[in-house]
C-alpha cells in the first residue's frame, strides 16, 4: 500500500517533469498531455489508491506549473477521472488499442470542454456572480422543498 | 476482492470537487490573495522542477565549453575587453552627467536619481503554453524578485515579472496579448498605451493623426504606469496605419530586446520610481508648499483676492 502511494506520486512528478521540459514552439504542440496519461492509467490500475483528489490535485500542480487559470486543469483532470472510473470495469480488460482509442478521445472531450471554459472564464465580468446564484440556490431549495412537499400533500388530501 | 470492486465514484464528491474548482477559478479571475498565496507556494515545487530540468541543459553548456577552441576563447576575450574598455568609457561620461543630472534635479525639487538595482539571472525554461509568451527564472522572491518587477536586457525592455516563488519566478513577455504598457511616441513627448498581440508585433492604437511619429522611431517607457521606470527603450516603430477611428493612427512597433534569443537577463528589483517611492514624492511636493511657506502663499492668495 505505502509503495504504491510513493510510486504514484513518484511517476506524477516525472510525469510533470516531462510536461514542463522545455522544447521548441513547433515541438510543443505535439508533446503528450504526460500528467493526464499517468492519472488515467491509475485510476484505472489502482481506483483504490488513485481516486478523485489525486487527480484533482494532479490538475492543480498542473495549473500552478503553466501559469494559467487555477483549477481549470484541476476540473477538467477531476472529470477525465471520474469517466474513467466508470468506465473502469470495461476499459481495464480492453485490448490497448481500443483503450489508446478512448484516451484520445478523452484527450478530445477535454480539450473542447476546457476551451470552452477559458472561453467563458475570459468572457464573464466575473464567475463569483453566477457562483453566487448556485450558493442561493442551494439555500434556497430546502426551503422550497419543504414548501412544496406541503402543498403537494394537501393537493392529495 | 480488488479486481471486482467497481470503485464506482461516489457523485457527491465529484459535485464537491467540481464546485471547488469553479470557486477557486473565479476567485483566481478575482485575484484573491490566499489563491496567490496558493500560487506561489504550490508554483514553488513546479518551478524547482522546471529548474532541475534545466540544470542538464546547463551541464550540456558548460561541458562544451571544455571542447571550445582555444584561440577562439582568446577572440572572444579579446572581443569582449575592447566592449569593456568602450562601455566603462562611455560610463566615465556617464556619471558626470548623472552628477549634473542630480544637482540640477536636487535645485528643482530636491530628489536625486537613483541608478536602479539590478539583477542578472539566467532564463531556465517556459511553460508548456500554447502562445508561449511567458519564461521562467532562476530566482525568486528570496532574491528580491516581486510580481510586477520589470525584466531587461542588453537592449531594452523584455517584460514584467508576473509570478515569484522560492526557487524561481514567471515573466511575461511584452508581447504577450495580455500586456500592456505606457510608452513615450519618439521625440514627440507625446504618450500612448503599447499592447502586444501574442507575435512579434506591438500596437499602439488611437495616437492622434497630428502627432509626427515615423518609421524608426525608438519608444521609451514613460513612468507614467509606475510598473516600468522612465526612459527604458522598449520598441522601434515599424509602421504607422490609419486608425478606424478617424484623426487617429495606429503605431505598429517591434521590441528592440533580443526575444528570440533570450538567455541571460536582469530584474529591476529596485526601479528608481517605484510605486512606493512615487505616491509619498508627489505628496510631498504637493504638501510641503502649503506647509512650509504659508505665509507667501496666503499672501499671494488675498492679493489676487483683492
Amino acid at each position: 500500500m505505502a509503495t504504491s502511494w510513493f510510486s504514484i506520486l513518484l511517476t506524477s512528478l516525472a510525469a510533470l517533469a516531462l510536461v514542463l521540459v522545455p522544447l521548441p514552439e513547433e515541438m510543443q504542440v505535439h508533446n503528450p498531455q504526460w500528467l493526464l496519461l499517468v492519472v488515467i492509467f491509475w485510476s484505472l490500475y489502482r481506483p483504490a489508491q488513485a481516486g478523485l483528489l489525486y487527480a484533482w490535485l494532479a490538475g492543480l500542480m498542473l495549473d500552478v506549473a503553466t501559469n494559467g487559470l487555477l483549477g481549470l486543469n484541476a476540473l477538467m483532470f477531476t472529470l477525465t477521472a471520474f469517466l474513467v472510473l466508470s468506465l473502469r470495469q470495461g476499459l481495464g480488460v480492453a485490448p490497448l488499442l481500443s483503450q489508446a482509442l478512448l484516451v484520445a478521445g478523452f484527450t478530445l472531450i477535454y480539450l473542447a470542454v476546457s476551451l470552452w471554459v477559458e472561453g467563458a472564464a475570459t468572457d464573464l465580468v466575473s464567475m463569483a456572480t453566477y457562483l453566487s446564484r448556485a450558493l442561493s440556490n442551494l439555500a434556497a431549495w430546502p426551503v422550497v422543498f419543504f414548501l412544496l412537499n406541503r402543498v403537494a400533500r394537501l393537493a392529495e388530501r | 476482492m480488488a479486481l471486482f470492486d467497481t470503485h464506482r465514484p461516489g457523485f457527491n464528491r465529484l459535485l464537491l470537487l467540481v464546485v471547488v474548482s469553479v470557486i477557486l477559478m473565479s476567485l483566481d479571475r478575482i485575484g484573491t490573495r490566499w489563491v496567490g498565496q496558493l500560487d506561489r507556494g504550490l508554483g514553488s515545487i513546479t518551478d524547482g522542477i522546471i529548474e532541475t530540468i534545466g540544470q542538464p541543459l546547463t551541464m550540456v553548456d558548460s561541458l562544451g565549453r571544455w571542447f571550445t577552441d582555444r584561440t577562439d576563447l582568446h577572440t572572444e576575450l579579446d572581443r569582449l575587453r575592447e566592449e569593456n574598455t568602450l562601455l566603462r568609457g562611455q560610463m566615465q561620461q556617464f556619471v558626470s552627467l548623472k552628477r549634473e543630472v542630480d544637482e540640477l534635479r536636487s535645485l528643482l525639487d530636491g530628489r536625486a536619481s537613483d541608478v536602479p538595482a539590478v539583477l542578472l539571472t539566467r532564463r531556465i525554461g517556459h511553460p508548456p503554453t500554447p502562445s508561449a509568451n511567458l519564461f521562467t527564472i532562476g530566482r525568486g522572491f528570496t532574491d528580491d524578485v516581486r510580481p510586477g518587477d520589470p525584466v531587461i536586457d542588453a537592449h531594452g525592455i523584455v517584460g514584467q515579472v508576473l509570478r515569484s516563488t522560492a526557487t524561481g519566478a514567471t515573466v511575461i513577455e511584452l508581447t504577450s496579448r495580455d500586456h500592456m504598457l505606457s510608452v513615450v511616441l519618439g521625440q514627440t513627448g507625446r504618450t500612448a498605451l503599447l499592447r502586444g498581440t501574442g507575435t512579434e508585433r506591438l500596437v499602439a492604437k488611437r495616437v492622434p493623426e497630428r502627432t509626427k511619429v515615423q518609421a524608426g522611431d525608438l519608444l521609451t517607457t514613460s513612468g507614467i504606469d509606475r510598473a516600468f521606470p522612465r526612459g527604458y527603450p522598449v520598441a522601434r516603430v515599424t509602421a504607422i496605419e490609419t486608425d478606424e477611428a478617424q484623426g487617429f493612427i495606429r503605431v505598429i512597433a517591434e521590441p528592440v530586446a533580443d526575444l528570440a534569443r533570450l538567455d541571460y537577463v536582469l530584474v529591476v528589483t529596485k526601479p528608481p520610481d517605484a510605486p512606493e517611492e512615487a505616491p509619498s514624492g508627489e505628496t510631498s511636493t504637493l504638501t510641503r508648499p502649503a506647509l512650509e511657506d504659508p505665509t507667501p502663499t496666503t499672501s499671494d492668495e488675498t492679493g489676487n483676492g483683492n
